[in-house]
């Protein structure tokens, strides 16, 4: 009876698996008809111009969208934009449609090959929709042992799209930097940052009580994350004024 | 209501059950019930009906776990954070687990029948002192049982959890029992509440939210996590489904992620080894070369039989005080 039913395991989980490849495929091809139709019957500017006529009136016409209250969570307020007024204005207007933004994203990266520019894109559309601060991860920690090509890769990215100077600043100079909100704050993290830094911090904590320096009834959820935030050395920040 | 039901599956459900079976499943799964309240909303009676609802659904999930062959069930059912909510619906909730623990301690025999060990994880101290006897008792009474685990989180958040590990490192340091350098992740694992059970596998949240909402923050590092719709809506079709799920997104193979975590685990252990021999050589009067490997291998097998000796010894007074923890509550 037992081999009946791994048969028919094995059938259902073959048509299954032939089921989903064939609509991943369909929805691939549909995605790119509709695309390929686009195009082909309305100019770029039309498009973005029919698509979204309302918007018009909701943008502030000068100043910063974060520092308007009547539409605003605090959390818009939390981020400075004023780099967005520039070139990636359609970001912006993407954001005015977006009724609550995160503080923060982190951004898994699990490819086999990793792709910078991609990654780079990724962190700077992240940061033009006025998210202050970006984690970018791979479990292998190869953005982590190459986090300068990536900055650099990022730069490049924004000056392709912005004329405007930037400002680049790695690790601890500009620590004092991160209490400003406004700026954004990009971290590249790998897997040493997770329970390792955990364990450090654990070895930190119970050295301090060998010494004598602390008892173990000190330690609280607070104390901890503050341990643990304390233990993040290699980050960078990354500022665009 | 009872905590293990007799109802029986149908016929086909009991069919779809064997074919599943055949497959790969998962062998721990984590809820965390969520939509209680929604529930209550959408269907216009008191808060406290939902809840009791929600724990009618969980009677009846555990009944369909049991009947698919998962022997390890881990649910969210109580937040540290849930203290901040109103006192009458703490007061509620609270009133909830102490008829449903009275309960289970009066189906004595249905545990016995399938053998279910009971575990409570979380801040026992931060509950009402009955509640906190008739949890004691519970696990007690089914600590010897091992073919089925039922854990309950109350009064539990992840990141309690980690610092409850590390306070309990760092008492054991203070006591002398283990050195600063003994602390490992490995260790810091031995010290978590869940330290009995392996990892889940599945993690199901309900009511359709993706926040881990400070849940097994640790141990998921390899499970995968899944929404589904609200707590008190699920049936046997979609646990079904998403038991499925699991084997199709499990073909990236966590036993070798598993299992290159842990040999990378032992290599930085093996280092740090190595670094403590390496010191210690350096108070070694000069030898010559050959002399030298052998006392340095020596070194590092001294270090290596001490540590486990220390970390032992530490884990079993760690397993003590919190067997006589709770035997001291239901003594009193």
């Amino acid at each position: 009876m037992s081999v009946l039913y791994a048969l028919t395991w094995r059938l259902l989980h073959l048509l299954l698996c032939v089921q989903r490849a064939l609509l991943a495929w369909l929805r691939l091809w549909h995605w790119r008809v509709w695309r390929a139709a686009g195009a082909l019957l309305l100019p770029p500017d039309i498009a973005y111009r029919q698509r979204r006529p309302r918007d018009t009136g909701k943008l502030p016409s000068a100043g910063c969208a974060c520092v308007q209250p009547q539409n605003g969570t605090y959390l818009r307020q939390r981020c400075d934009c004023s780099y967005l007024h520039r070139e990636l204005s359609p970001q912006q207007r993407d954001r005015a449609r977006l009724s609550k933004l995160p503080v923060h994203i982190g951004l898994v990266i699990s490819e086999e090959q990793e792709s910078y520019a991609d990654v780079a894109s990724l962190v700077l559309w992240c940061m033009a929709l006025g998210i202050s601060y970006v984690s970018v991860y791979d479990p292998q920690g190869i953005f982590k042992q190459n986090s300068s090509r990536l900055m650099d890769e990022v730069l490049k990215k924004q000056k392709e799209c912005s004329k405007y100077p930037l400002e680049y600043a790695n690790g601890a100079a500009d620590r004092t930097d991160k209490g400003f909100r406004h700026l954004p704050v990009l971290k590249v993290l790998s897997p040493e940052d997770g329970k390792p830094n955990i364990v450090k911090a654990a070895q930190n904590f119970c050295q301090l009580v060998a010494d004598g320096q602390k008892t173990p009834a000190d330690l609280d959820v607070d104390v901890l994350d503050h341990l643990l935030r304390s233990n993040v050395t290699t980050f960078a920040i990354y500022s665009i004024k | 209501m009872s905590w293990i039901r007799d109802k029986e599956l149908s016929l086909i459900e009991r069919l779809c059950a064997n074919v599943l079976k055949a497959g790969p499943m998962p062998k721990h799964v984590a809820f965390i019930m969520d939509g209680n309240r929604r529930y209550a909303k959408k269907c216009h009676v008191e808060r406290q009906e939902g809840h009791s609802q929600g724990f009618e659904k969980l009677a009846e999930t555990l009944r369909w776990c049991l009947n698919l062959g998962i022997c390890e069930v881990t649910v969210y059912a109580f937040s540290i954070e849930n203290f901040k909510r109103s006192k009458e619906e703490v007061d509620g909730l609270m009133e909830l687990a102490r008829q449903k623990f009275t309960r289970l301690l009066e189906e004595k025999d249905k545990l016995q029948k399938h053998e279910v060990c009971i575990r409570v994880i979380g801040d026992l101290s931060l509950l009402p002192l009955d509640i906190q006897k008739l949890i004691a008792q519970a696990v007690l009474e089914t600590k010897a049982y091992s073919k089925c685990f039922l854990n309950v989180c109350f009064a539990y958040t992840s990141r309690h959890e980690v610092t409850n590990a590390v306070c309990e490192v760092a008492r054991g340091v203070q006591e002398g029992l283990i050195e600063p350098r003994d602390v490992t992740e490995n260790l810091l694992d031995q010290c978590l509440y869940t330290s009995h059970s392996p990892d889940p596998d599945l993690l199901i949240r309900t009511s359709g939210e993706v926040r881990l909402s400070d849940f097994l923050l640790w141990q998921v590092l390899h499970s995968v996590c899944i929404p589904v719709r609200l707590w008190t809506g699920v049936t046997f079709w979609n646990l079904l489904r998403l038991f499925y799920v699991i084997t199709y997104n499990y073909s990236a193979n966590p036993e070798k992620a598993r299992e290159l975590y842990s040999r990378e685990q032992s290599r930085l252990q093996n280092e740090a080894d190595q670094t403590w021999a390496q010191q210690k050589m350096s108070s070694v009067e000069h030898i010559n070369g050959e002399e030298k490997k052998k006392v340095f291998q020596g070194f590092i097998l001294q270090c290596r039989t001490e540590r486990e000796q220390r970390t032992q010894n530490f884990l079993k007074s760690l397993e003590r005080k919190r067997e006589s923890f709770l035997e001291s509550l239901c003594t009193n």
